[in-house]
């Protein structure tokens, strides 16, 4: 873990015990991913094209958040990258926040919203990107499948989703997404900055298919005590442990 | 006028207009098709993520028209909807002319969702 995650981690934990309400476990399994997302370049380059002080910018890349429970994790990196946000900030992801650009409040939405925008990119000729933070429950919803079979059909090679599976399955489901002709890319260490953004990177290049990254992620990552401990899974950190925690990150 | 012959006339005016058919098993609007290929997308049997889908194709100011989605689905789904969307369910057309479904698309600016119901 580099010092910009401990940060995030800390600044994230922070946030939600300062609201009294979050799924501290699982958050903390996603920002890894997102921090990826917003700090990987490539030569210099941004692997997400956008800019903090044009929100609205119109070359800008999509990023919509399916995961719910990790949105103290976007609000962290948003945060962090520079995005003016407001002193109150929603639960769920809300366009009028600055840095969001789609609502969404319920399971699957994001991932439905997500192939709805690939599409709208495909029909404009535009270049821009549309990456999705999926969690791996999300898709025991039938809408999800849906819309992955709709992205395959479509062939929208501009959409990217990714999927923090912090349960492991017996079943891999990974290789229902290449039956239905999507392009996966599984991450050995979903918490390695470097792999992340290698896996963004292969995202961004693929063509004529939509891309799934796969990423097995550990519940609590980073907070020793925590980690892989299911009972840590939803918790607010008590203000004992966020002393531990404080110790431990900064 | 049906329905898809007045569709056809307001594509040509309102070049954002995208017709989302979800009807089972579809080809209901194969003029429309031939004319505005691109415009049409057509995904039979896939109502549950009509609405989410189509909010999605709204981030570039289009105009979205949803054909077959049953009037109880589409009043469960208006109020799922994100609520920054403007979305319209269609109910009654006075007698089948859709006369007034051109006022409807463009009284609410670009990011509207009209429902007209399976008949």
């Amino acid at each position: 873990m580099n010092q910009r995650q401990a940060e995030l981690r800390f600044w994230m934990l922070e946030h939600i015990y300062r609201r009294s309400k979050g799924s501290s476990g699982r958050a903390l399994s996603s920002i890894d991913l997102i921090d990826g997302l917003y700090f990987g370049d490539e030569n210099g380059r941004q692997i997400f094209k956008h800019d903090p002080r044009l929100s609205q910018w119109e070359d800008r890349d999509y990023f919509v958040l399916s995961k719910i429970e990790a949105m103290p994790a976007l609000y962290a990196v948003l945060s962090k990258r520079g995005f003016k946000l407001p002193d109150v900030l929603p639960d769920f992801p809300n366009r009028k926040i600055p840095g969001i650009d789609l609502s969404c409040d319920g399971h699957a939405d994001g991932i439905c919203k997500a192939v709805g925008v690939a599409e709208a990119i495909k029909m404009e000729r535009k270049n821009n990107h549309v990456f999705c933070l999926a969690a791996d429950y999300e898709l025991d919803n039938g809408k999800a499948w849906e819309a992955i079979m709709t992205a395959a059909e479509r062939r929208l090679d501009r959409l990217c989703l990714i999927v923090d599976e912090n349960d492991p399955r017996d079943e891999p489901i990974q290789v229902r997404f290449e039956a239905f002709g999507w392009r996966v890319i599984k991450l050995a260490d979903a918490h390695d900055f470097d792999e992340i953004v290698y896996g963004y990177m292969k995202a961004r290049i693929t063509q004529r298919k939509p891309t799934c990254i796969w990423a097995p992620t550990v519940k609590s990552k980073g907070v020793p005590f925590a980690e892989r401990k299911p009972e840590y899974d939803d918790v607010v950190y008590s203000e004992s442990e966020m002393k531990e925690i404080r110790n431990i990150l900064i | 006028m049906n329905l898809e012959e007045r569709l056809i006339k307001i594509a040509f005016k309102m070049k954002n207009l995208i017709l989302l058919d979800f009807s089972f098993p579809g080809n209901k609007f194969l003029e429309f098709k031939k004319i505005y290929d691109s415009r049409y997308i057509a995904i039979p049997g896939r109502r549950n993520f009509a609405m989410d889908y189509a909010s999605g194709l709204t981030v570039f100011g289009k105009n979205i028209v949803i054909y077959g989605l049953d009037v109880f689905s589409a009043n469960k789904m208006i109020n799922d909807c994100d609520p920054t969307l403007n979305v319209k369910i269609l109910l009654d057309d006075n007698g089948a002319t859709w006369n007034d479904l051109e006022k409807k698309l463009t009284d609410f600016g670009t990011m509207l969702l009209l429902i007209p119901m399976e008949d």
